[in-house]
């Protein structure tokens, strides 16, 4: 059954406690494919995401008094999967060991996912972009994956258009490198 | 050729990663139920402890810091007035009175004799 998706008339139920559960059904419902492959490209594993994206609607519940509506329910539901998916990430990264770097981190972490079944080539692609910083992995990510646009992007992110093509030029080009010093 | 066309070789265009079967079908009820799960969870919780203070109890605890307050006010104001009543070194040279036993012993320290004192007393010297 697809239901028509009415943003205006969601935020309202939303504000309605009598109506809230309904509408934030609803609002899972239509946002949490697009919040997962966010968060699957960035923490590789099913597992995680499933983590990660089940604390980001989680956090929204809990938030929603403090949902202004100033900006659109994506763009806030975006900034707080960004935010769990950065915290994340930050954790992993105090619970590794010394010597393991985000290439041997992101391969060990594919290796072990029997949900990723991209061939070779497909494994390293994701090594590469796993050794970039988070950031400039979220911008490529969204960019080079996505396709979006770097205005809508600057607005889900709150950095300016300049600073995000600089952040995917200099993710391109290490990404590259990478691939280099391996041929 | 754009730098990201050199690695599109590694990118069959297909997504390397899936999902477990059903799982976007089953997340929202199980979601929904952890929500469920946690508000019942936050609200089978004691409330927190508020200590309530009985009105006499207040009371005394004013006057309490009442009393410390004077005592600081008060302790205060006296040396603060006591620094400035302080008398300057002159004063305090010239309110010394020795007695007669410091005085002889400044004399024998100074060798003076009656005559010498004598002598400084009709101011000839």
């Amino acid at each position: 059954m697809t239901v028509l998706w009415n943003e205006k008339l969601i935020v309202e139920q939303l504000r309605d406690t009598a109506q809230r559960e309904r509408a934030f059904t609803l609002l899972v419902e239509h946002f949490k494919e697009q919040l997962y492959w966010q968060i699957r490209r960035m923490v590789l594993s099913h597992d995680d995401a499933d983590d990660v994206l089940q604390n980001t609607f989680l956090k929204a519940w809990t938030g929603l008094d403090g949902f202004r509506g100033d900006a659109q329910l994506s763009t806030w539901l975006f900034r707080i999967a960004n935010n769990e998916t950065i915290n994340f990430l930050e954790r992993r990264r105090q619970q590794m060991s010394l010597d393991e770097d985000g290439v041997a981190s992101a391969a060990a972490t594919l290796q072990s996912d029997p949900y990723f079944d991209g061939d070779e080539t497909a494994r390293q692609l994701q090594e590469a972009i796993a050794q970039l910083p988070d950031k400039q992995r979220q911008v490529f990510n969204l960019k080079y994956f996505q396709e979006m646009k770097y205005e809508d992007m600057s607005e889900l992110l709150g950095t300016s258009v300049g600073a995000l093509k600089a952040s995917y030029h200099h993710a391109v080009r290490k990404i590259a490198d990478f691939f280099q010093s391996r041929d | 050729m754009k730098e990201e066309d050199m690695f599109r070789k590694y990118d069959s265009g297909r997504n390397p990663f899936r999902t477990p079967s059903g799982y976007f079908e089953d997340f929202t009820p199980r979601l929904m139920e952890r929500i469920k799960a946690e508000g019942q969870q936050t609200a089978a919780q004691p409330a927190p402890v508020r200590v309530t203070v009985k009105p006499v109890r207040r009371l005394m605890r004013y006057a309490a810091a009442a009393v410390i307050a004077g005592v600081c006010i008060g302790a205060g104001t006296y040396l603060y007035q006591r620094q400035l009543n302080l008398p300057s070194p002159s004063d305090a040279m010239a309110e010394y009175v020795l007695d007669e036993d410091e005085l002889d012993d400044v004399l024998d320290y100074e060798m003076l004799d009656n005559s010498k004192i004598a002598y400084y007393l009709t101011e000839a010297y």
